[in-house]
């Protein structure tokens, strides 16, 4: 299979996000001299899809949703060629081409990397006009526009990292704000119940309206202004001027044949990002590699991942042999003054410490007496050497503890803090 | 490789002198909500049986993958051609606190906008000609402005050569 | 390449930036000798501080405190302008006054009281800084006043006592040349870092250094040998090392026989001291103890660094530490080269290889010919060995009673009531007083009890004279103006002369013409230092000989004293003896077992930590956050296990006389059973929890290092 990618003359990549950016890093610094075309959505720069909420915002200007500028400059300083408005329509992996624009192209290695849209229920009224999802820098455009008007009522359905953002972004603006969920509590991936209750009191405590185990059923306009939406298992309406939807993201694999690529929630990898296929790699939010504490194949959709897998996936498209064996879950939310860190695998664990003092809450989670996780509100100080050793011990298959002497003694001094306490 | 802040924690006693006096060269006053750029760790084991206390002053490590730049989603954070510092482009930084959880050594605070604030190796001093505060400071010379490399060559050296002259372990040493 | 926005930013003295270097000395910490200081001023403004590279002590390096010199200098709680008191005493209401007002105002009021009932009714006090206190002494006597006193009251004094009955002159460590250091309870890497650089480089040249220390510090971290005693125990570890060097034949028999005195009574009681009763008493291994012994009898040359007041602090202090010192002369080691040198003192306590009339100038009267001084009747030990001063831990007594006769003013500079046992006892008696004048750089607990405040300004602001071991001098000058209305306390002194002793001519000659006078043996001027902002060596440095005892030692004898002719005079009194007899501290487990049984740890407080000198910094945000827990009692894990304590938990910290609320603080750096409180924090002030004569018999000083205390957790939500 290398010695394939090494002759390789032709490299596509799909989709042009950070991961694509990376890839064309990867391939750079492997010595790949050969031509490297991007095949684009739309017409804007690389971005950051977490950032159009900061837009959305108002806290960011637009430019800074593109952290590696002008597409020009990310990816012409890899001598890649971007094809605007090219979204890839199919690809045919096995043959090493694939159709976009009108048009065909061969290769002799690609990677997928075309990221994930949101999931948009089928629901009445999920089109309407002040009906919002957040993802791309166009959503971030519309809700800055309509936040213009000044709307003074907001739902945000989904309580989720996005939506906790939109929540604080409506809430700074002085806006009432429900936030509503299928969920029976706020971050139900990441938190244990213990915290999202923790979190949920200090939102209730700055006004919010939450409203768990609500399946949004309809949304439908108020003749003269206004979306009034409404809740399967309830008959609680609520009336708003603006409804987000943050309810989750799905990769963008439309284009792929699953008959060839193996694909479940996104295209699976191994650790040098190769799909099933010769010469077919992927990376980011659309891949599917290694979750390290359960061994199993997973999206980790966060930016790090997304530029490791992406300058992985370029070295091994190069030939160059660079392994990335995997991640674990983890994300901190810093929303309306207060963090939220959740590290590793969440609700998987049989027992679990939990400590809290003057504002702030920590809780570890251990499975079969290991460490597999973490909350932390207001407590990120040690978090980043918390997860960072969950990772370096996931590899090594030991479990987590304060006397490894791959860490630092000051390392092992920080996580006492959080284990010995 | 450029040089750094280097720790010999042989010779550190958690004194915080480097801290002071980073904080006197960067006008980092807690009271306008600026956080120290160093801390000082006075480092045991909790168990009762372990009585071993060492000591450490840390701050950005400057490392050569800095995770925190990988994970830093608005590119704010970047590295300095000329020193090889990690800095923070503040007009960029969302405080969105990402780098906290991607520093494995704990080290990122903020400022009262929530803005990252981090050591960038006294840069402009460096330029001059200076070291950088902390190291300027140090009493027993732990913290050192070197070239990473040559100092671990060193200690190796200082090691071996100490096993060889049979001086290691003899001493009654904690 | 470096604009020069970031040049300035960055803070680079050069004309590009019109920032300008300027050389001051630190003395926020004033232990003897004081850190040079690079002020980097823009504007009439201090930007930045580094330590002075040329400063022989402290080579270019700064502590924490140090480093934060611009937020002491900067401090919105500095005094601004002289102050009347307005309101109650302690209430903090105050008007503001002119300097002329208030300078009368202690005039008039000191020069009633020593109308109304005698010079010695009205006490000069020196506290912190030190630089002044020459000219206060003078004042003080030249008034007619023998009650002239000062921190020394708890600090070295009586380490110098000790010495001083043992030796007659004491003998500093002679580090440079030393082949053995014996460090008795200090820790310099915490308390003065310019020491502790000159000991790593001893060490990294092969020097052996043994640490007696109840605490595990940087400084046992880096001895060949750590003796741990249980506090208050010394005395017991000193004798059972005189034991084991005579056992074993390894003193100095020709300086034993020639030129000390008592040495066969000493011998015998010696003899009754193995290293297993002293293990018994101290809890040291009875072998850590022979090793130690054996290494410093052993050495060529070998010395006591001894500290100024842990050792001094317990009620057997001085008795512990003249056993401490009888090692350097059991081991022939006073006054030689790389043993403890006599050298006397150039100015300030500090010698500089050249001489002063320092004490010529301090006493135009001899003290001799006033009344006695404070505590004279109760510390006639103190009186007879110690500087001129009175012994100010016993005001409290004599404010209350009057007795043997009535103290009515008080010119406080510096001062701090919380020094003293029973602070809070000590500030009621202070409203025993009718007029209190303090001065001070901040508005403290102790200025607010006062009647008049005087802003003083911090070393930046002024000039002040400093010697430096290896001959050196600093003659620093103001880098900046005195901020607000606040001036130098020598100012104030020179100024209340006028007042005081209006017919003293050397005084009415200004503090220039004073201090050239000082300077006038040492061929050093007022007008030459200048020219040297950083300091000079000094002008044909003087180099003392060795083993001037053998013309006669200080002492009554003129030897050696292993049993002390001084002593022998009041061996009737409790506590006193002749020899250096061991006594358990008064309240311990051997001192009184049924105390014990309720109040189980044993109490040490007062240690240093990096960032703290007493409580002179605690306010400042720099030094503060880098110990957030406060205020912290230290204790080993596993008592903190077993009192199901963790760090930051609320504990309360009793002894008969009182209760304090603290952190825990779990560490190894105390032994089990000791709890170790932090002193100088207003809130936990831990010296209200001794009784104010809980004191040694011989010096007067408080025994703030070993007593008897509780600790319990406090239950959650209380």
């Amino acid at each position: 299979m290398s010695g394939v990618a090494k002759k390789a003359t032709r490299a596509c990549l799909i989709g042009n996000g950070g991961a694509a950016v990376e890839a064309c890093r990867g391939l750079r610094e492997s010595g790949f001299a050969g031509d490297i075309d991007v095949f684009a959505q739309g017409g804007l720069p690389p971005y950051n899809p977490m950032l159009t909420s900061y837009y959305a915002a108002g806290k960011i200007p637009y430019a800074h949703m593109f952290p590696y500028g002008a597409s020009d400059t990310a990816f012409g300083r890899y001598r890649a060629r971007v094809r605007r408005d090219s979204p890839v329509e199919k690809l045919f992996a096995r043959e090493r081409r694939l159709v976009a624009a009108g048009g065909e192209f061969s290769f002799d290695t690609c990677c997928i990397a075309s990221g994930a849209s949101p999931i948009v229920p089928p629901i009445p009224g999920a089109t309407l006009p002040g009906v919002h999802a957040m993802r791309t820098v166009e959503d971030a455009v519309a809700v800055r526009e309509a936040m213009d008007k000044k709307p003074r009522r907001a739902l945000v359905v989904g309580a989720s990292m996005v939506g906790i953002k939109l929540v604080e972004l409506f809430w700074k603006a002085g806006m009432e704000v429900t936030l509503a969920d299928l969920a029976e509590r706020i971050f139900p991936l990441a938190a244990h119940p213990d915290c999202s209750r923790v979190i949920e009191d200090r939102l209730t405590a700055k006004g919010i309206d939450l409203r768990f185990g609500c399946a949004l059923e309809r949304i439908d306009a108020i003749p003269g202004g206004g979306l009034l939406a409404s809740f399967a298992n309830s008959t609680h309406r609520v009336d708003v001027d603006i409804v987000i939807l943050a309810i989750g993201v799905r990769a963008n694999l439309g284009f792929v044949d699953r008959e060839e690529l193996e694909v479940r929630q996104g295209v699976l990898v191994d650790t040098r990002m190769r799909t099933n296929v010769a010469g077919v790699y992927a990376a980011g939010d659309c891949a599917q590699g290694m979750n390290l504490l359960t061994g199993e194949p997973q999206i980790i959709g966060l930016w790090a991942n997304a530029r490791n897998q992406g300058f992985t996936a370029g070295c091994n498209m190069a030939g160059a042999g660079r392994e990335y064996a995997g991640e674990i879950l983890h994300n901190i939310t810093h929303f309306m003054g207060m963090d939220f860190v959740g590290i590793g695998d969440v609700g998987t664990e049989n027992s679990s410490t939990t400590e809290q003092g003057d504002g702030w809450f920590r809780k570890v989670f251990y499975r079969d007496g290991k460490v597999v996780g973490a909350n932390f509100v207001d407590s990120y100080t040690e978090a980043g050497v918390f997860k960072n050793a969950l990772v370096k011990q996931a590899l090594r298959g030991r479990a987590l503890d304060t006397t490894d002497t791959a860490l630092t003694p000051l390392q092992n001094h920080l996580l006492r803090r959080i284990l010995e306490r | 490789m450029p040089k750094t802040i280097i720790l010999d924690p042989d010779k550190c006693v958690g004194c915080g002198a480097c801290v002071v006096a980073c904080q006197d060269q960067n006008d980092l006053f807690p009271e306008q909500g600026l956080p120290a750029l160093r801390r000082i760790y006075q480092i045991e084991e909790n168990r009762a049986d372990s009585g071993d206390i060492t000591y450490a002053s840390a701050g950005c490590r400057h490392c050569e993958d800095s995770p925190c730049f990988v994970g830093c989603p608005t590119g704010a954070i970047y590295r300095d051609d000329v020193t090889g510092a990690v800095r923070i482009d503040r007009d960029r930084c969302i405080g969105c606190h990402s780098c906290a959880l991607a520093c494995p050594f704990g080290v990122p605070r903020y400022d009262s906008d929530d803005h990252l604030y981090k050591c960038d190796l006294c840069s402009d001093r460096v330029q001059a000609g200076l070291e950088p505060a902390c190291v300027r400071v140090c009493p027993f010379e732990a913290l050192r402005y070197e070239d990473a490399n040559e100092v671990q060559d060193d200690k190796e050296r200082h090691y071996l050569g100490a096993l060889v002259h049979g001086t290691r372990g003899a001493r009654d040493i904690r | 390449m470096v604009t020069p926005e970031a040049l300035l930013r960055a803070k680079v003295p050069g004309p590009e930036t019109g920032i300008e270097v300027k050389k001051s000395i630190c003395t926020i910490c004033d232990p003897l000798t004081q850190c040079g200081l690079d002020a980097y001023v823009k504007d009439g403004v201090v930007i930045k501080v580094e330590g002075s590279s040329e400063n022989p002590f402290n080579r270019g390096r700064l502590c924490a405190k140090g480093a934060a010199t611009r937020q002491y200098l900067y401090h919105a709680d500095r005094i601004k302008t002289p102050l009347r008191r307005t309101g109650p005493r302690g209430s903090g209401a105050f008007e503001p006054i002119s300097w002329d007002v208030a300078l009368d105002e202690i005039g008039r009021r000191a020069n009633d009281a020593k109308r109304d009932f005698g010079p010695e009714s009205v006490v000069f006090y020196a506290g912190y800084t030190k630089y002044f206190r020459p000219y206060l002494i003078r004042l003080a006597h030249a008034f007619g006043s023998p009650n002239y006193c000062s921190e020394s009251s708890t600090c070295n004094m009586a380490t110098a006592m000790a010495q001083k009955l043992v030796f007659g002159l004491p003998g500093a460590p002679d580090l440079m040349n030393t082949d053995c250091l014996l460090v008795w309870s200090s820790n310099p890497y915490y308390s003065g870092h310019g020491r502790a650089q000159m000991i790593d480089k001893k060490l990294a040249a092969g020097m052996k250094m043994i640490v007696v220390d109840p605490r595990r510090t940087p400084t046992t971290a880096r001895s060949h040998i750590h003796l741990q005693p249980r506090p208050g125990t010394d005395g017991a570890v000193a004798l059972a090392m005189a034991h084991v060097i005579i056992e074993e034949n390894l003193y100095d028999r020709e300086f034993v026989a020639t030129h000390t005195r008592g040495f066969d009574e000493y011998r015998d009681y010696v003899r009754t001291f193995t290293p297993e009763k002293a293990e018994s008493l101290s809890g040291v291994p009875a072998e850590r103890i022979r090793d130690a012994a054996r290494l410093f009898a052993h050495a060529k040359r070998a010395c006591v660094q001894p500290s100024a007041s842990p050792v001094v602090h317990h009620t057997n202090g001085v008795q512990n530490y003249r056993a401490i010192f009888m090692l350097v002369a059991l081991t022939g080691n006073y006054d030689v080269v790389g043993g403890n040198l006599a050298e006397p003192p150039s100015y300030l306590y500090v010698s500089g290889k050249f001489v002063t009339r320092e004490e010529e100038f301090e006493n135009p009267v001899p003290v001799s010919s006033m009344p006695p001084r404070i505590g004279a009747e109760k510390y006639p030990v103190w009186m007879q060995v110690a500087s001129p001063e009175a012994q100010a831990m016993f005001l409290p007594e004599q404010l209350r009673t009057g007795q043997p006769y009535p103290v009515k003013a008080m010119l406080g500079f510096g001062m701090n009531y919380r020094m003293w046992p029973d602070s809070e006892g000590f500030r009621q008696a202070l409203e025993k007083l009718d007029f209190l004048a303090v001065t001070d750089i901040f508005m403290t607990d102790t200025a607010r009890m006062a009647d008049i405040v005087l802003p003083a300004c911090a070393s930046l602001e002024r000039m002040e004279l400093r010697a430096y071991g290896p001959g050196y001098a600093v003659l620093s000058q103001p880098v900046v103006e005195p901020l607000y209305e606040s001036r130098s306390d020598v100012d104030m002194i020179f100024d209340l002369a006028k007042r005081l002793c209006p017919d003293d001519g050397l005084f009415a000659r200004g503090y220039e013409a004073c201090l050239d006078w000082i300077l006038e043996p040492s061929g050093m001027t007022v007008a030459g230092l200048k020219n040297h902002p950083g300091g000079m060596a000094a002008p044909n440095p003087i180099r003392p000989k060795e083993r001037k005892y053998a013309d006669g030692a200080k002492t009554p004898s003129g030897k050696i004293e292993f049993v002390s002719s001084v002593l022998e005079q009041f061996a009737d009194r409790p506590g006193i003896d002749p020899l250096p007899i061991y006594t358990p501290p008064r309240y311990s487990p051997e001192g009184d077992p049924a105390m014990a049984k309720e109040y189980p740890f044993i109490l040490n407080t007062g240690s240093r930590l990096p960032m703290f000198i007493h409580s002179r910094v605690n306010h400042l945000s720099w030094t503060r956050n880098l110990r957030p827990t406060h205020p912290a009692v230290d204790l080993n894990p596993a008592d903190a296990e077993r009192l199901g304590v963790r760090e930051g938990d609320d504990m309360t910290l009793s002894t008969p006389f009182g209760s304090i609320r603290v952190k825990a603080n779990p560490t190894h750096m105390v032994l089990p059973g000791v709890a170790h409180m932090y002193h100088g924090w207003a809130g936990a002030d831990v010296n209200s929890l001794f009784q104010g004569d809980y004191t040694d018999p011989i010096s007067g000083f408080p025994g703030y290092k070993s007593a008897l205390c509780r600790l319990e957790k406090v239950a959650e939500g209380r």
